[in-house]
């Protein structure tokens, strides 16, 4: 069944030509204004999700370098010239062996506070293992597996890297790696 | 009547576009936690291969280095290919208990070089997409093992009183020896002693030991009251008797993790069999000249200024006691060697005992048989060589010098008498052959332009 209004055909066509109340229009910017905000918060979130997750990957692939690189020259380690807790760190590591006899450089393993950096130096190089370190810690150990601080008694070493990364003004990645090795040369 | 508005077209898309807005959201959200795990799960992955891809290159030393020590044939039957130039190669997959592949090792032993070494290349397999496998290598070198790694090795307790001195030296160092002799002024801080009793013992006196203590397990110094001091003499910080023991334990000087005891002495195949010279007995200033070869003797008797010559290298097998006393002495000249097993119950060396000329105490090796239980040095004699006898007691007296090693079950050092390890012994191969290698040198190897350096 039809139903007509009272209106007139002029009537409909008024109608149909009306602006928005000023009710509507609040109502559709704010759902507008909510709509947006989320969308926006969102982007946002996940832009800041991709930057942690970008972050973190990227410390945890220069702290597993830094730690790598460490536990290959420990290895080949013939024993600990000077040691600090926070470093630096000095080794003698064998880098090959002719005529009977090792041939050595001596190896420093620098942690910057300052900085936030932790870096390896032989007698020709300086590298830069890592960037964004927080605090790098060494411990030496003896033959029984005890810690000690006296160099001529170490075994194996153990670095403790805590590395971090910001989004904005948020610490919001952070990466902790520590590995301990035996020093193979030393007797 | 209720109404039913149909929703507009328009209502229609905002609603699909809001949907799908969403849905990219969502999407470019999982996408990212997606990310982080695989990017997690492959790191991790990488980093467990890295490291077995090491566990598997030592194990491919390990491989060589028993081939080496204890079976030493290499044949074609255990897998061993000769390469032609004195090297030999293995190479051996694995798998875990689960049948799975978990990679490749394959080693190169450099037996017939100077000094022998062994390259290990460990390869571990990848499982996931399209990285390439993992492969890290090791070079070990090698050196001849030796019985002779400490001044004293005994099974006994340790006593050290009186003015006894053990201290070492290398005779193939010119900076710690003078011509291949011990002298005080470059005496080093390597005559360390061992035993696998639980005590060592400096009643009284002025023993020093240049060098560390090591006893059995829970083992210590008792007493450590009447006097004497051992440690690193060149550090202020030599341990004296009445001190604390802590800082030696903490310095390491004083341990208590030898556990080792010596291995008894078997007689060379070669002795077994070999030519029998009957009895030596010489008096009276009487000469005997031994040439050359491995020789059986009934008993060996020495005396009254009386000389035996050993010429070239000469290997002995005494069947009874050996007596040098009252002068008489075992001439060792440069470039001969002599190796004594010996099976009697009594080794007396006083007096002028052995000269050994070569001053090398690898190239004068005496090792007794279980049956060997006494084993005398006296009146002022000076013996440059190396003494196994597990099961003898051992006894320096005087002003006994031994410039060498002792290994004994009971060693007792009295009066004056000094043990001057030589260094080098660590390192001859001493111990009468046959001890295999050890390792001096481990190395991780890098690769450069597809070999390993």
């Amino acid at each position: 069944m039809h139903h007509s209004t009272p209106i007139g055909r002029s009537g409909w066509r008024r109608r149909q030509f009306a602006g928005f109340t000023i009710t509507e229009t609040l109502v559709a910017v704010a759902i507008l204004f909510i709509l947006v905000t989320g969308i926006m918060s969102t982007y946002i979130f996940s832009i800041w999700g991709f930057q942690g997750i970008t972050n973190y990957v990227q410390l945890h692939v220069d702290g597993r370098t830094a730690v790598n690189q460490f536990l290959k020259d420990m290895r080949s380690a013939y024993g600990v010239v000077s040691f600090a807790a926070n470093g630096p760190l000095v080794v003698t590591v064998e880098t090959n062996y002719i005529n009977g006899a090792p041939l050595t450089t001596t190896v420093t393993y620098t942690f910057s506070s300052g900085g936030h950096t932790f870096s390896r130096s032989d007698s020709a190089n300086t590298t830069l293992l890592a960037t964004n370190v927080n605090f790098a810690t060494f411990t030496m150990f003896d033959r029984s597996g005890t810690n000690t601080v006296l160099t001529n008694v170490a075994k194996s070493v153990q670095l403790d890297l805590t590395m971090s990364n910001h989004v904005g003004n948020l610490r919001q990645t952070e990466d902790y790696l520590s590995a301990r090795t035996v020093m193979r040369n030393v007797p | 009547m209720a109404m039913r508005h149909p929703i507009s077209h328009s209502t229609r898309g905002s609603i699909l576009i809001a949907t799908a807005i969403l849905v990219a959201i969502f999407a470019i959200f999982m996408s990212g936690v997606l990310t982080y795990i695989s990017n997690e799960y492959r790191l991790n992955f990488r980093s467990h291969q890295f490291a077995q891809s090491l566990h598997l290159a030592e194990a491919a030393v390990e491989l060589g280095f028993a081939e080496l020590n204890y079976r030493n044939s290499f044949s074609a039957t255990n897998g061993w290919v000769n390469l032609g130039d004195g090297s030999y190669t293995k190479i051996t997959n694995l798998t875990d208990t689960a049948g799975n592949f978990v990679g490749t090792l394959s080693n190169r032993v450099y037996v017939g070089y100077t000094p022998p070494t062994i390259t290990g290349v460990g390869s571990a397999t990848n499982t996931i997409g399209t990285l390439a496998n993992t492969e890290r290598a090791v070079s070990v070198v090698l050196t001849a093992s030796s019985l002779f790694k400490m001044a004293l090795v005994a099974t006994s307790p340790l006593s050290f009183s009186g003015n006894i001195v053990v201290d070492s030296y290398d005779s193939t160092d010119p900076t710690k020896s003078t011509a291949g002799l011990y002298v005080a002024g470059k005496a080093q801080d390597n005559g360390n002693v061992a035993t696998t009793a639980s005590t060592v013992a400096f009643p009284g006196g002025s023993a020093n030991i240049s060098g560390t203590i090591e006893t059995g397990a829970g083992g210590t110094i008792t007493p450590f009251s009447g006097g004497g001091a051992f440690g690193p003499t060149n550090s202020a910080n030599q341990i004296a008797a009445g001190s604390s023991l802590a800082p030696a334990v903490a310095n390491g000087w004083l341990r208590a993790d030898f556990s080792t005891a010596p291995p008894n002495v078997t007689v060379p195949a070669a002795l077994t069999s070999a030519s029998n010279l009957g009895t030596i007995n010489l008096s009276s200033a009487g000469t005997q000249t031994i040439n050359a070869g491995n020789w059986q003797v009934n008993a060996m008797s020495i005396a009254n200024t009386a000389t035996l010559t050993i010429n070239g290298t000469v290997s002995l097998y005494i069947l009874g006691n050996v007596i040098v006393a009252n002068g008489g002495v075992i001439k060792i000249p440069t470039g001969s060697a002599l190796t004594v097993y010996v099976g009697g119950p009594t080794v007396s060396l006083t007096g002028a005992g052995v000269i050994n000329s070569v001053v090398q105490p690898v190239n004068d090796e005496w090792f007794g048989l279980p049956t060997l239980t006494t084993v005398t040095f006296a009146n002022g004699t000076s013996f440059i060589g190396a003494f196994d006898a597990p099961e003898a007691a051992i006894s320096l007296l005087g002003n006994t010098q031994v410039y060498g090693s002792i290994i004994g079950s009971n060693i007792v050092l009295g009066g004056s008498a000094s043990v001057h390890f030589d260094e080098s012994l660590k390192s001859s191969g001493g111990g009468g052959g046959g001890n295999g290698y050890s390792i001096a040198s481990w190395r991780e190897m890098r690769k450069v332009n597809g070999v390993w350096q």
